[in-house]
Order: C-alpha cells, then structure tokens, then sequence
C-alpha cells in the first residue's frame, strides 16, 4: 500500500465524491445533449451561411470550455481535501514518519488527485472523441483543446493542493480553493482596459493560457505557464512539509 | 560509540518571540532502560518526545542515538525509532492491516505476522479503522511505531482513556519490549510508571527538574508532588 493508493482508496471509498460524480456527470450530459439538440435546429439557418459555425465551434469547444468551469469546482474539493484533512486525524504524523523525500510524498499524492479528477472528466471527454469521429471532424484542433483542458487540471490541482498545504480545515481549504480559482476565471474574461492595448491582468489566469489552445499550433508560452506553475507549486507544498515539523 | 545509546544534549525548542516549551533539556539513556516522562499538562512532555523522535526540529541542541544525529542522518535515525503519538494516527479509510502496509511502506519495511500477534490485533485487521474502538487504535498506533523494530520506543500517553485490563495487556507488552528496547513513555499515571521504569524524569514548564533512578523506597507521589508545587531544581 503506497500514499498514492492510499489517497485514491480515501476519495473512491467516500460516498460524497460519488455524488458529486453524478451531479457534474448529469450536468456535464445535459449540457452536451442540449447543445447538439440547438446545433441540429440551427442548421437549417446556417444551409444560407457562408461561414456557418462547423460542429467544433458550435458544439465541441464551448462543450470543453464549460468542462474548465466545472473543473473550478472539481478541483476545489479535491485538491482542497489533500492536505487540509490530515489535520483531522493526525495524518501530518504519517507524513513526518515518511523516510522517503517530501518531493516524492507530494508527487504521490498529486498523481492520485490528478487520477480522480481524470475520473470525473472522463465520461466527457469519451462523449466529445465519438462526437468527433462520428461528425468527422478535424482531429487536430480538438486535442489541442482537450491538452489545454488537461494542463489546466494540472495547474488547478497542483494549485489547490498548495493552498490545502496551508490551511487546517478542510472546509476553509475547499472554499479557500473556490474563491482563489473563481478569481481567476473572473481575471481571464475581464476586459478592463482593453482599449488600451494587452490586459497582462489576464495573461495571470490559467483560463486565458487555456483558451490560447483553441488554435492548430503549440502556444509555447501558455505551456510554460503551465509546467512552470505546477512545478512552483508542487515545491512550495514540499517547503510547507519541511516547515511543518518546525511548528507544534 | 554505544550503538544504543540515547544522548539529549541541551534541547531548546521555541515558537518566534514566545517563552520557551523546552528549555535545555539534557540526559542520556542506555539500552534497555524504560523511562517515563512525568509532569503537569503543559509541562513539553509531547513536545519534547516529538522532538526526540524527530518530528519537530528542535531550535537548538542535539538528539542522538548510537552517534546518529536526529538532524543530520534524519533518515537513519527514523528507522532505528518508533514514535507513537498521543492521537493515534488513524486513517479512517483504511483497514488495519492496509494501514499497517501504508505505514510500513512508508518506513521502508514489511509487515510481520507477529507483530499484529504482538499487538493482539488479529480480531480486528480487516476492519476499517473508524470502526475501531480505542483500545484497538492504541493497538494499531503501537504496532505502526514497532514496524521497524526499532532501538528507540516513544510513547506519548499511551494509557490514555484505557480500561483496566488493557492497562494490564499494555504492560505486559512493555515488558516484554524493554528487554531490547529503549523505552521512553509519557504517562500521568504514577502507579504505572513505577511499575514498568526503571527511571523517571520530571518536568514542568519546558525544564527538567528531576532524574530518578526508581528501586522499591521510591515514593514516586511524594516526590512528583513536591517538585510541581514547587517547580524547583534539584
């Protein structure tokens, strides 16, 4: 038994998880089934349409753009759960007892989060690769979506585990968590400023680093954002580790 | 060197800018000796076993045992101490026995049989850990700490809120340990500490105030009373 599985048999074992499973499942379904029915009634308006919205447009990137909105929330719970909760049952023990680097601990309890978080966007990412093949649309510009929308659970996981580092109540971590990345949502559809030129306000949140993957190129410098964003926090929880048996 | 001896040298340990919890703690313990820490609540009985089973670093002095530095060989010194905590360290989705293979693997080693005999923990090891009663979790929580056979045993109250016979169960079990094992035990009750020491340390406010060597004329009441009304050095 290793933390990794350890932390994924705490999530799968919890029936809370579960339900939120089904809530964002059925939403996420709902959603999806309702925007290929208004795709299919549109379609007699865009026959005239000279540049009418393919199914990618209409249908499949505002379908993965609304799965970064319901990973805000996924992630929240998830990550905010890590390391907040071990407060509760003296688990910081478990982790102070460990002869294995604190790098090491983190990394494993980050791939288990990251492996339950996969779980929950799965269903969706299945429906919207059959929706591919069966329109026979380009491949390309799709999985560049679904790879913004993975680094952006990368980033919001890794993120959210940072502030569960530091707080020692799941519920403050949980809502920490929310508050923190709605900011950031918020941050990346402002359009303070615009007038005047590039918002860097903007470029801060990982929303914006996630729609520049709506295009058929690498956008490197989202990418950076993102791997260099993990990294940072995955050391800070590392820092916090170390800190912690400096403090009753 | 005596590879099993426990050194504590000057041990000082302070949050920024408040009194100190420890303040220069200094004794040694040779192997197979039992200890119990005594002193009133607040005295840095935990604290100062938490430092020792390095936990918590300490601000100033040393912890060795056999020349390993707690600090410096951090490692090293994890696997030759089993520290088991005032609460025990549960996970409540776990069974026993995936909570005894979490924390093995964790300390780098396996779980033997005999230690879940050891611990007369066979009735209960599929059972989930919250479903546990207390005597169980003290169980589990000295198995964790024995996993890796270790030179050093801390316990931190580990009588706490226990019936009578498994008061009883648990000192034969430290018996047993203390013929291979430097035991070093936080408890408030005297009557047990007399029973299963051989030497009792007494603190108050961070500092020690007393290092007894028990033998059958110890009045052991007589003089924990008299130095925590005082809380004078001897």
């Amino acid at each position: 038994m290793t933390l990794y599985q350890s932390e994924l048999k705490y999530f799968l074992r919890s029936p809370v998880i579960w339900l939120i499973m089904s809530l964002t499942a059925f939403i996420s379904a709902w959603s999806f089934l309702l925007s290929i029915e208004l795709f299919t009634v549109l379609q007699v308006k865009f026959a005239g349409m000279s540049d009418a919205p393919t199914i990618t447009q209409g249908v499949i990137a505002p379908f993965i753009s609304s799965q970064a909105k319901i990973l805000v929330f996924i992630t929240a719970i998830i990550g905010g759960l890590s390391f907040a909760r071990l407060s509760h049952n003296n688990g910081w023990s478990l982790i102070h007892l460990s002869y294995f680097s604190e790098f090491k601990l983190v990394t494993q309890k980050y791939f288990a989060l990251l492996l339950v978080c996969l779980l929950f966007i799965l269903p969706s990412i299945l429906a919207v690769m059959s929706l591919t093949f069966i329109s026979g649309s380009q491949l390309l510009p799709i999985m560049m979506m679904l790879l913004g929308l993975l680094l952006l659970m990368l980033w919001m996981v890794a993120l959210t585990m940072m502030i569960s580092s530091f707080v020692n109540n799941s519920g403050f971590a949980i809502l920490l968590s929310l508050i923190v990345l709605m900011a950031l949502l918020l941050i990346s559809q402002s359009a303070i400023g615009a007038q005047w030129g590039k918002n860097w306000l903007q470029i801060l949140s990982p929303f914006y680093q996630f729609f520049q993957f709506s295009k058929n190129t690498v956008p490197l410098a989202s990418l950076g954002y993102f791997i260099f964003g993990i990294i940072i926090f995955l050391w800070v929880v590392k820092i916090r580790i170390v800190h912690k048996r400096l403090v009753l | 060197m005596d590879n099993s001896l426990l050194t504590i040298k000057n041990l000082s340990f302070s949050l920024s800018n408040q009194l100190p919890i420890i303040d220069d703690v200094s004794f040694v313990a040779k192997h197979a000796q039992s200890i119990a820490l005594l002193g009133p609540n607040g005295a840095g009985k935990s604290t100062l076993l938490k430092i020792i089973s390095s936990y918590l670093s300490q601000n100033n002095g040393h912890v060795e045992l056999g020349g390993i530095d707690s600090q410096v060989q951090r490692c090293d010194f994890l696997k030759m101490v089993g520290y088991m905590p005032e609460v025990p360290l549960i996970l409540p989705e776990l069974t026993v026995k995936e909570q005894l293979q979490l924390v093995a693997q964790l300390k780098n080693s396996q779980v033997a049989d005999d230690l879940i005999e050891q611990c007369q923990l066979q009735p209960v090891v599929d059972k989930r850990c919250n479903h546990l009663s207390l005597g169980y979790k003290q169980r589990l929580n000295l198995a964790q700490a024995l996993l890796t056979q270790p030179k050093l045993l801390i316990m931190d109250e580990p009588l706490n809120g226990l019936d009578p016979h498994l008061i009883v169960d648990f000192r034969t079990i430290i018996q047993q340990l203390k013929k291979h094992t430097i035991i070093i035990m936080s408890t408030h009750y005297l009557a047990e500490a007399q029973s299963v020491s051989d030497r009792v340390l007494i603190m108050q406010q961070g500092r020690l105030l007393d290092d007894v060597v028990l033998d059958e004329d110890t009045d052991l009441e007589k003089l924990y009373m008299q130095h925590t009304r005082t809380g004078e050095m001897r």
